[in-house]
């Protein structure tokens, strides 16, 4: 593996992530992807082809290919990464990183920030900078089961939390609070 | 009527004898009201530690400039107790400070679509009480609570009343407080208040509806005369055309803004401290009118105050923007960087008043919006809310001209029974002209109520 660029910096560039890209039914997938490739080949006129995404990609996969496209947009990987690389990562690796992490995820949850940048650093054939091969294979492997295994059982856990909220909420609404001395 | 007291107890349930006393002589007079509610404090004997704890935390003014102690020290320990949380607070005390700007804010609409969110992931939901407000934006919303986030605001009354220099008795040989509403409908309850050593409260209508004999609002207060009055303007207002009997040591308005008019009116008729008050349901209490007129004096130091431009930085001092909280007195909600809808300016330094607490200048909430009737008599959009609530409704907009007409604009959530709602309206108004709109949406922030008519209440003679 090559040296790629320190960890903290990829993970504060998809905290910095713009809410517009978390919404890709009102983006241009195609149009932002192809620029992420010209930047990465330093022409910007140079033919990148599209589209990228595998035909019939779902809702998930784009959206986790439009933050990934912010993240190579990121100008320590100029030079570093060919237009060749990305896209293989965009169109044939995303898919199974999708199917457990969503975009937002992505960008709000620190955890997911950091799984997706090891993960895109791995396929791209880097590692962290300061890491050596063995570190960053190893911490990838943990972060990427302990994804799956919590993020299933906190999604279910949560709409269980979410569902005793809301039927509290309707029972304790038709009977009386507590007194107070103020009203709002 | 009188509450059976077992039923009673269980709203109550550290009722002592002596406030049992207390409660029957209020529920029993002569010229009681017509109590139609039972509602108690609902403590149990494991609150009273974490009261206890609450009060000795209010014993510093909350500090300036910087997100207090107990904000951060909160945050950290429910941070991976709460999903929104989890989701958005960095996971150290130095990381929150560094990177507080750039979290999003919430707004209502936020906490309408997604409550469960807010709340701890081990919350006794068996305890939870609710509140139902429509706030600024007409968007009615149920508010989750605790029975400690409910007697918080006893004890952050008692903190802005001190500010005043006035201490209110307590003990279960005297109702403390007496809530006043003026409204065609609204709940009338009797309780006590473990806060306040048993002291009694009540919660009574000013209107003559609530009431067996007109005479009787008159006759039952004055009799109890009770040192601590709160209410919203409106029904100060009334008090003042009933020339009640009272002698209290302090009035508390709340709910909408209290003109300086009215404020002054109430003083010289009273002869006490006349405060204003600013809380949220979402929050709980958040500042307290100074004494010096100058602004409203942030109570709380478990409250992170801000105040923010439409793009969500903080605005410099003395520039005007968005009040939005952190922390507060809510046990159930755990807030982040909430937009209260509200406006004002932050100050800080010493204040005339002695205070070091960060204070609101030019505070701008809700604003005080009177109705009329086809009779000329006042119509509080309080009774317009409770109407309104009893449908499915996103959204609302009621707006009477000066001629007395009125449009009312509905966002329905669902199939509406608008002739129900046309009726119940008609029966308020007097039978006013009234057209209903159904709308798809509002579009930006939606002001529920106006009026053109009239002059503000308590003001015209």
């Amino acid at each position: 593996m090559t040296e790629g660029p320190p960890l903290e910096r990829l993970t504060r560039r998809l905290q910095a992530c713009p809410d517009a890209l978390l919404h890709p039914e009102s983006v241009d997938v195609p149009a932002v992807l192809a620029d992420v490739l010209r930047d990465l080949a330093g022409d910007p006129l140079r033919r990148v082809g599209t589209p990228m995404l595998p035909a019939g990609a779902s809702p998930r996969t784009t959206g986790v290919a439009l933050v990934t496209a912010w993240l190579l947009a990121d100008e320590s990987f100029r030079g570093l990464v060919s237009p060749d690389a990305a896209r293989q990562l965009i169109a044939r690796d995303l898919d199974a990183l999708a199917a457990v992490v969503s975009a937002e995820d992505c960008v709000t949850d620190a955890g997911r920030r950091e799984e997706l940048a090891r993960f895109v650093l791995a396929a791209l054939d880097l590692r962290p900078a300061g890491e050596t091969d063995a570190q960053a294979a190893d911490r990838l492997a943990t972060l990427d089961s302990a994804a799956r295994l919590a993020i299933v059982r906190e999604t279910h856990a949560a709409e269980e939390r979410a569902r005793q909220i809301r039927e509290a909420m309707a029972r304790r609404a038709r009977e009386e609070a507590a007194a107070k001395a103020m009203r709002e | 009527m009188s509450h059976p007291r077992p039923r009673y107890r269980e709203h109550a349930p550290l009722l002592t004898p002596a406030g049992d006393a207390l409660l029957r002589r209020m529920e029993q007079h002569a010229h009681a009201p017509v109590w139609d509610y039972t509602c108690g404090d609902r403590l149990v004997e494991a609150d009273l530690p974490v009261l206890d704890a609450m009060c000795a935390g209010l014993a510093h003014d909350p500090p300036a400039g910087v997100i207090p102690d107990a904000v951060l020290d909160r945050l950290l320990a429910q941070r991976e107790r709460v999903p929104h949380l989890r989701r958005h607070l960095p996971d150290t005390r130095d990381e929150i400070v560094r990177q507080w700007a750039t979290l999003p804010t919430l707004s209502r609409d936020d906490l309408v679509h997604s409550t469960p969110a807010f709340v701890l992931d081990d919350a006794d939901l068996d305890r939870m009480v609710i509140y139902a407000t429509s706030g600024t934006t007409g968007h009615p919303i149920l508010i989750p609570n605790h029975p400690i986030g409910a007697a918080a605001y006893q004890l952050l009354l008692d903190r802005a009343l001190a500010l005043w220099g006035v201490e209110i008795p307590k003990g279960p040989d005297a109702m403390a407080n007496a809530l006043v509403c003026a409204q065609a409908e609204t709940i009338q309850y009797a309780s006590t208040l473990t806060v306040w050593e048993g002291a009694g409260h009540v919660k009574v209508n000013l209107h003559p509806n609530g009431w067996r004999q007109p005479s009787d609002a008159a006759a039952y207060l004055a009799d109890f005369d009770p040192p601590l009055l709160t209410g919203d303007p409106l029904s100060f207002a009334t008090l003042l055309d009933l020339d009640i009997d009272l002698h209290p040591l302090a009035l508390v308005s709340t709910a909408v803004a209290l003109s300086e008019g009215l404020r002054q009116r109430l003083t010289e008729r009273f002869g006490c401290a006349v405060l204003e008050w600013y809380s949220m349901n979402e929050v709980g209490p958040i500042a307290v009118l100074c004494p010096t007129g100058e602004g409203h004096h942030v109570l709380d130091p478990s409250i992170y105050v801000e105040v923010l431009d439409a793009e969500g930085r903080p605005c410099a001092p003395g520039e005007r923007g968005e009040i939005t909280v952190t922390g507060g007195r809510n046990p159930m909600l755990r807030l982040l960087r909430y937009r209260t809808g509200d406006t004002a300016a932050l100050a800080s330094g010493r204040c005339a008043c002695g205070s070091t607490a960060p204070r609101l200048v030019g505070l701008e909430g809700r604003q005080l919006v009177v109705f009329r009737s086809a009779s000329g008599a006042c119509v509080n959009p309080v009774d317009v809310s409770r109407i309104l609530r009893e449908h499915p409704l996103v959204q609302h907009r009621l707006v009477q001209d000066a001629e007395g007409r009125c449009t009312l604009d509905l966002h329905a959530a669902g199939p509406l029974d608008v002739a129900a709602v046309e009726r119940q309206l008609a029966t308020l108004f007097g039978g006013l002209p009234l057209a209903i709109r159904l709308v798809e949406g509002f579009e930006g922030k939606v002001v529920p109520y106006e009026s053109a008519v009239g002059e503000e209440p308590g003001l015209g003679r």
